[in-house]
């Protein structure tokens, strides 16, 4: 089973979430909003490569806008196989939600 | 779309350096991306936040990207390797097919100034590595010792010519004794001013050889550990354990034993020297040419032959020089009895032997010391002349890619990025310079011998493949293929491709482009004046020192040691039956280097001077160089010296007298005042018969020095030389006859006949060379500026072409047209000579201050280097553009 660290995990998660397109930029301002920690752009598109490398998202370059000096922006979609390690993932921790003896 | 979107952002934008840094680290690839985020980014914070925190934040955003994610991947451009092969196909092509001559011009220009820069390179190491091939070099010293104004480069000892051995090595002894002194050693080279100055025979079993490179020592061990030779045969503890031993050089051994020494077992073996038996300890390998002696052969005996000799010691790292200085001076009578009684010493001074070689002043020293205005003139040429082949590369290149912008026009349209155009161009660059390699190294292997003869030094072709001047050559050609394509490269990789396609700069780019050049021009110019002045006013120096009058006659007149006056006096009386023989004399020799000079004063006078110099010579000598006196006629069988002064001598002395130069004549004059005797009570008393003219008797470096002569008339006991005048039309004859007389008088001593006239010219051979070495620089310079100047006026004359038509059209002549081609140029040249002229001069009086007479540097120099360098220019220009000159207008103008 392939390992996704913790912040691989929620930018998979978030890109899922994420209803406008997810692309750098947006996808560190979605991670603000919900985790409530700021993360640098760089870091995201560190996170972004190595999830494309590991097959779990797909990019397509997308328009340009005014406020990006003309730039275009790289759009990243999950895969099937993005899909299916969330849910694997989601399952292992599902089991063990369901052996914590007492959660108070 | 993109200038609106400027236009909208041009109030809030990141700061543009960040920017750009960004744009150079980052990949193409990863660009887009990123900074459109980054921009994004940005915009948001300075609605959301302030400006000030939108640029903190952006300029820490770049600095976070700068990693190796954001770098070039290699991997990600597949079609990048197979691109060198095209790069290289397309250099080749361009470099051999296309521009043929071009690329001959490079070439040769490339390798001429790599390789003048590696030799003077390799000869600025070899003075500058002075001595220092010995081990623990810092650590060695040699003790001088000032003897009233001069300090001598020896030290003396203590009963000068008749001191025995153990005197001879009382220094050497004592240091040997001292704490912190490892080892001490003496010696004399026969060549040296303190030697025998003479030649030797050695004879073999089988062979006689005349040999004058003999160096004398009796403290042999202690040379070997100092001063270590290489034994190719024998061993370097034996040879020297007993006196009476040689050691001999490699290719001694090769004149005396031939060619298979090394198969014979030569230790058994005694040669003569004169009439002493040595015996051979061993054969070595010469010093090295940058050691401040030299020998053919080590003499190995209990005393040397000389008054003095050159004393070195070596001292542990731990102790202070100054200290064993100090500790030298404390015990200077316990060395030399007496020392500090006699008010004539002034000490001893310790100078490290790495310093020998930059030492000056010092008298009778080994070798010549450096000539550090040569070595810094040379330097400044390498410089010069690689910055004259950086500049011509760099605007060969601009002018060869003006022609081929749209051959990187549709390189560029066919996707090749500014770094892909940057390769190319520099592959093609660095591809010519590097094959200027062979070239560079066989003209170094091949100038080699000559710049040795020149220089008078001796560095082996194995220099060349020192690690040092292997990268020295790697380096330069490496840095001159980057810098012929660094230009093009900076004006064509980041071009848009529309203006290269229509193959045109705009305007502000080509006046750019020509500011540039016109300074590269100009600075070419300079160094091409500067070094054309600086070689004419070394020519003009030793022409006048040439045709300056010397104040004596050296025609005809040849000279040779002899051994006492009863030889000379055989010699004399059979010579003199020759008839083609003028005179005969003994004594001075005009052109020689400054020695020992004496005090003197007048007498019943107090004021001493220092600066004298006492010269002993026979009446006949004198007439042979014209230098007449009446007062030579008091001369006879009772009065057996007279004593002249000359016109030097005569002022000073005049001066003391508050007389007229005349009244000194009768006068006395006391040489040596403090010098105590039972014949004279103190010094010397002569009187002044008469006073000649100031004449040469130093080379030209030292300027008139007050001379006192004593004319002997040739019946006396102390003669060592032998002057011949001769009207001779077949010189090889009268050598032979001189020769034969000679040898059949003198059997132990090899007959050493020099001219005068050659004695007087070698005296300058060294300044003459670097004359000629400078002036076969500035050609070299000359040749190199005029492949650039051809380069810059075709391109001018190309992008001209329709100003050319028109101005014909107009009615302007062929001249006028040339005439306002070369104009700018005439300009460049009045600049660079205006800036030329302060270096020039200084440089040239730095250099003429090492001659007590010398022309003045004048401003003419620089304005007939001006002179040439304009008639130079103004061919060029006329040879390369003549024929757009003459174009019909029509041609040119009918293109569009």
């Amino acid at each position: 089973m392939i390992q996704l660290g913790y912040l691989e995990e929620t930018t998979l998660l978030l890109i899922m979430v994420m209803e406008e397109e997810a692309y750098g930029f947006s996808v560190s301002q979605a991670y603000f909003d919900h985790t409530g920690k700021s993360i640098s752009i760089s870091a995201v598109h560190t996170v972004l490569s190595r999830l494309e490398k590991k097959g779990f998202i797909i990019s397509e370059m997308g328009g340009a806008s005014l406020e990006r000096g003309g730039r275009r922006k790289r759009i990243f979609r999950p895969t099937d196989e993005g899909k299916e390690v969330i849910r694997e993932i989601k399952a292992s921790r599902q089991k063990l939600w369901s052996q914590i003896p007492n959660l108070s | 779309m993109v200038s609106n979107t400027q236009l909208i952002m041009s109030n809030t934008n990141p700061p543009a350096w960040a920017r750009s840094f960004l744009r150079l680290f980052c990949s193409e690839e990863l660009i887009e991306e990123i900074e459109g985020d980054l921009l994004e980014a940005y915009q948001y914070r300075t609605k959301k936040h302030s400006r000030i925190k939108a640029d903190v934040w952006f300029i820490l955003d770049v600095l976070r990207f700068f990693k190796p994610y954001s770098f070039e991947k290699y991997s990600r451009s597949k079609q990048y390797l197979p691109m060198w092969n095209n790069y290289l196909k397309i250099s080749l092509r361009n470099l051999f097919a296309k521009s043929l001559h071009h690329t001959l011009i490079n070439l040769l220009g490339i390798s001429i100034g790599i390789s003048t820069t590696i030799l003077i390179g390799m000869y600025v190491q070899h003075e500058y590595t002075y001595d220092q091939s010995f081990p623990q070099a810092s650590q060695k010293y040699r003790i001088v010792n000032q003897y009233r104004d001069q300090v001598y480069a020896c030290m003396f000892f203590g009963d000068y010519f008749s001191s025995d051995e153990s005197t001879q090595k009382a220094l050497v002894d004592y240091l040997q004794l001292q704490d912190g002194i490892v080892n001490a050693c003496h010696f004399v080279p026969n060549n040296s001013s303190i030697g025998p100055n003479r030649k030797w025979y050695i004879r073999t079993a089988e062979k006689q050889l005349v040999m004058d490179e003999l160096l004398f020592t009796n403290t042999g061990e202690a040379f070997q550990q100092m001063f270590p030779s290489e034994f190719l045969m024998g061993d370097p503890i034996g040879a020297f354990s007993h006196y009476q031993t040689v050691v001999v050089s490699e290719s001694t051994a090769v004149k005396l034993f031939g060619p298979n020494w090394s198969s014979m077992d030569l230790l058994q073996t005694q040669i003569q020297i004169q009439d002493e038996t040595f015996s051979v300890k061993g054969v070595v390998k010469a010093p090295p040419s940058n050691a401040h002696f030299s020998f053919d052969m080590i003499v190995h005996q209990n005393q040397i032959p000389s008054w003095g000799a050159y004393t070195y010691f070596e001292k542990t790292p731990n102790v202070n020089v100054a200290a064993i200085s100090h500790q030298l001076k404390q015990d200077a009578d316990l060395i030399y009895p007496g020392y500090s009684e006699d008010i004539l010493h002034k000490g001893f001074q310790v100078i490290p032997l790495t310093n020998i070689h930059f030492t000056t002043g010092l008298l009778y020293e080994i070798k010549a010391i450096a000539n550090t205005t040569y070595i810094q003139i040379f330097l400044v040429v390498a410089l010069v002349i690689m910055l004259a082949i950086w500049i011509n590369y760099a605007n060969l290149s601009i002018a060869k890619y003006t022609s081929r912008q749209r051959e990187l026009g549709v390189r560029k349209v066919l996707g090749a990025r500014p770094k892909d155009i940057a390769h190319q161009i520099l592959t093609e660059s660095t591809l010519l310079s590097f094959m200027t390699i062979p070239v560079s190294l066989g003209l170094c292997y091949w100038l080699l011998p000559t710049l040795n003869y020149l220089l008078e030094v001796e560095m082996s072709h194995r220099l060349l493949i020192q690690p040092i001047s292997i990268g020295l050559l790697l380096c330069l050609t490496l840095f001159t293929g980057i810098i012929g394509g660094l230009y093009p490269v900076l004006l064509y990789s980041g071009k848009n491709l529309l203006k290269l396609v229509k193959g045109k700069l705009n305007s502000h780019q080509s006046r750019y482009l020509f500011k540039t050049r016109y300074v590269l021009l100009t600075s070419q110019f300079l160094m091409l004046i500067g070094l054309m002045s600086l070689a004419l006013i070394i020519m003009q120096q030793m022409n006048f020192i040439q045709t300056k009058s010397k104040g004596f006659d050296s025609e005809g007149i040849v000279y040779f040691d002899i051994d006492g006056a009863e030889k000379y006096q055989l010699l004399k009386s059979r010579l003199e039956q020759l008839p083609e023989i003028e005179g005969i004399g003994t004594g001075m020799v005009p052109g020689q280097n400054m020695y020992n000079q004496l005090t003197y004063k007048m007498q019943d006078h107090e004021e001493v001077n220092a600066d004298g110099t006492y010269i002993y010579t026979s009446m006949e000598s004198m007439e042979l160089y014209g230098l007449t006196s009446p007062s030579y006629q008091q001369l006879s069988n009772e009065t057996a010296r007279v004593f002249v002064i000359n016109e030097v001598a005569a002022k000073k002395l005049a001066t003391i007298l508050g007389k007229e130069m005349t009244a000194l004549i009768g006068e006395t004059v006391v040489l040596e005042p403090e010098w105590e005797n039972e014949e004279f009570g103190f010094g010397h008393p002569h009187i002044i018969s008469d006073i000649i003219p100031d004449f040469d008797y130093f080379t030209l470096k030292y300027a008139h020095q007050p001379l006192f002569i004593e004319v002997h008339n040739q019946k006396d006991t102390w003669i060592y030389n032998m002057i011949v005048k001769a009207n001779s039309s077949n010189w090889v004859n009268t050598l032979d006859k001189i020769e034969g007389e000679y040898l059949k008088i003198e059997k132990d001593q090899p007959l050493d006949i020099t001219f005068l006239d050659s004695h007087l010219q070698k005296l300058y051979t060294k300044d003459r060379n670097a004359g000629l070495l400078t002036s076969a620089l500035t050609f070299i310079c000359i040749a190199i500026s005029i492949m650039g100047l051809i380069g810059v006026v075709d391109f001018v004359v190309q992008s001209k072409r329709k100003e050319i038509g028109i101005r014909k059209v107009f009615g302007a002549s062929v001249l006028a047209i040339l005439q306002s081609l070369s104009k700018e140029y005439l300009i460049m040249v009045v600049v660079a000579g205006v800036l030329a002229a302060p270096i020039f001069w200084f440089t040239a009086k730095k250099w003429l201050d090492g001659f007590a007479y010398h022309i003045v540097p004048s401003i003419s120099t620089v304005a007939l280097a001006m002179l040439t360098t304009t008639m130079i220019i103004i061919g060029v220009v006329i040879i390369r553009s003549s024929r757009s000159a003459n174009q019909n207008p029509i041609e040119v103008l009918r293109y569009e």
